[in-house]
């Protein structure tokens, strides 16, 4: 079986160390303007201005009555509504592609990988896991209570995403601070912990998985089982038992594709519609 | 079979994000900042109002000046010990740090500023639990009557009492309005009048018609004096009045008459 050239895997890695630091910049500069200092280049903004998930939890305050909740900003509702057409299209790419507390847990994941080899990822017992994995959609339902009732950012205290980029100002808190150590202490085991079992907006984004237009699919007529796309999967999917990957984890990160892990031409692929394809089984040309 | 291969991906996801938001942009929606403007008051008798729970951590004093009409020097001075310095120019939620650990079981930070500027406006207020005052508002508050004995205790931070100045916060006659606070605790009001000659009901160049409406006027009362239709409630009388080529002097003189005469 020949290899297959792989010339766009790198294009992911890209766009997340862009997010990444612009929104590290974005944190600093928001400090810096204390003291009267602006990176060229980069807006005026806090984080939660740039946070979409600002969106979800105001949309209710503000349909009701035309207002959001404290510190988030029309920017996270324009976020709001550019994140639910993606996710409406390609499904949850935030998490992918976007999102730098994903991010960084991957680069950490890479070292745990390097330490474990194929242990890495396989450590949570799979019924626990299983079950561990609808607890982000309890956070999901809490968060978005609590800020109804209160008016309030409440999960900024907990959010590992908010003290990761603000870790050096007053405004973290002792959970916050505790929680992100936890996550990333975990992706060392784990791949995206955060994302897997705790993220609120991860849970909402999930949720388009059922619906999106272009999901992950998988030919069977050319499909080898050699389950490299299951091996590749950050989230644990077995890609290698779907046709059409409708799982509430998935991240739309690619990584199981044709183009990346599956050793096969046009065998695993977000598309929409049927395969045409019959090639006999293993043809990679 | 339609297909989206990774570096259109890429690709969709950049457009669709830098696309989206350059088209708010242009739009006028994209914000990343507030606009220092509280939200009014929908319903009730203070309807049109600035809502002072809706004053942010990120406001300025100078902000909430703009906002409420309430001179950054009272809040400042009422928001200062000896040894912590409030500035004008300085934002509300810089209160938590400065008064971190110094406050026992209560706390001063933007919430304590709320509570402030509806007891000085005479505006409904639910502080939250554990809100504390600074010893110079509570004073400050007390004098213009705005605040009974009983809820000076429940607000007075007892722990900062020994670094109070010796110098009181300057008194605004503005300021003395009727205040109607209903605690979180118990649900219940309290409503004080003044009465002190010291600290009339007087209509100054920084007065609102929110002032004056508080002070007992009525819409029609005002508009008669003024001889237009009421502006926004919030809006100074000085500024409105001077606009329509009106004489101030003579508008204050007719409404502190009938000020007065409410309140003989």
């Amino acid at each position: 079986m020949a290899a297959v050239k792989k010339r766009w895997w790198w294009v992911r890695s890209a766009i997340q160390v862009f997010f990444f630091v612009l929104v590290a910049l974005t944190a600093l500069n928001e400090t810096l303007n204390n003291y009267g200092i602006n990176i060229p280049f980069i807006q005026k903004a806090s984080l939660h201005a740039l946070c979409p998930f600002g969106g979800v939890v105001s949309f209710y305050q503000f349909i009701s009555n035309g207002t959001l909740v404290k510190k988030v900003h029309e920017s996270s509702m324009v976020l709001f509504g550019i994140t639910l057409v993606l996710l409406v299209l390609v499904g949850p790419v935030i998490c992918g592609w976007i999102c730098p507390l994903g991010s960084i847990q991957e680069w950490i994941g890479k070292i745990g990988k390097k330490i474990f080899k194929k242990r890495y990822n396989t450590f949570v017992p799979s019924k626990l896991d299983k079950v561990l994995r609808y607890l982000r959609y309890v956070v999901l339902i809490w968060v978005t209570y609590m800020t109804i009732v209160s008016g309030k950012l409440i999960f900024q205290d907990y959010d590992p995403y908010f003290t990761l980029f603000n870790f050096w100002t007053s405004e973290v808190s002792l959970a916050g601070i505790i929680i992100l150590t936890l996550t990333l202490v975990l992706s060392l085991f784990v791949e995206r912990p955060f994302c897997k079992y705790a993220c609120p907006f991860g849970a909402f984004q999930g949720l388009y998985n059922l619906i999106r237009i272009f999901p992950i699919k998988r030919n069977v007529a050319t499909c080898i089982n050699c389950k490299a796309c299951d091996r590749a999967c950050p989230m644990n999917i077995e890609v290698s038992k779907a046709q059409s990957v409708r799982d509430h984890q998935c991240i739309s990160c690619l990584e199981c594709t044709s183009e990346v892990a599956c050793p096969v031409t046009n065998t695993v692929l977000l598309a929409q519609g049927k395969f045409s394809d019959t090639r006999a089984k293993g043809d990679v040309s | 079979m339609i297909t989206i291969k990774r570096p259109i991906l890429a690709l969709i996801i950049v457009l669709g994000i830098f696309g989206g938001i350059l088209l708010s942009n242009a739009l006028g929606y994209w914000k990343t900042e507030s606009t220092k403007t509280p939200a009014t008051i929908k319903t009730g008798t203070f309807a049109g109002m600035a809502d002072p729970g809706d004053i942010r951590g990120s406001y300025t004093f100078l902000d909430i000046e703009k906002a409420f009409a309430i001179d950054a020097t009272i809040l400042c001075s009422s928001f200062s010990t000896a040894t912590i310095i409030v500035k004008p120019e300085d934002k509300v939620n810089t209160l938590e740090t400065l008064y971190a650990g110094k406050t026992g079981t209560k706390e001063i930070g933007t919430d304590s500023v709320r509570l402030f500027v509806a007891l000085s406006k005479g505006i409904p207020y639910n502080p939250g639990e554990g809100t504390g005052l600074p010893p110079n508002a509570v004073r400050y508050l007390m004098q213009n009557k705005l605040l009974t004995a009983e809820l000076a205790t429940l607000y007075r931070v007892t722990e900062l009492e020994s670094s109070v100045p010796s110098q009181t916060p300057p008194v605004s006659s503005e300021q003395a309005t009727t205040s109607q606070t209903n605690q979180s605790t118990g649900g219940t009001a309290s409503q004080t009048t003044s009465e002190h000659t010291s600290l009339p009901k007087t209509v100054t160049g920084s007065t609102t018609f929110a002032d004056v409406l508080s002070w007992g006027l009525t819409e029609k009362e005002i508009e008669t004096i003024i001889g237009f239709p009421l502006p926004q409630k919030t809006a100074v009388i000085k500024d409105a009045v001077t606009s329509q080529g009106k004489s101030f002097g003579t508008i204050k003189t007719a409404l502190q008459e009938l000020i007065n005469k409410k309140n003989q």
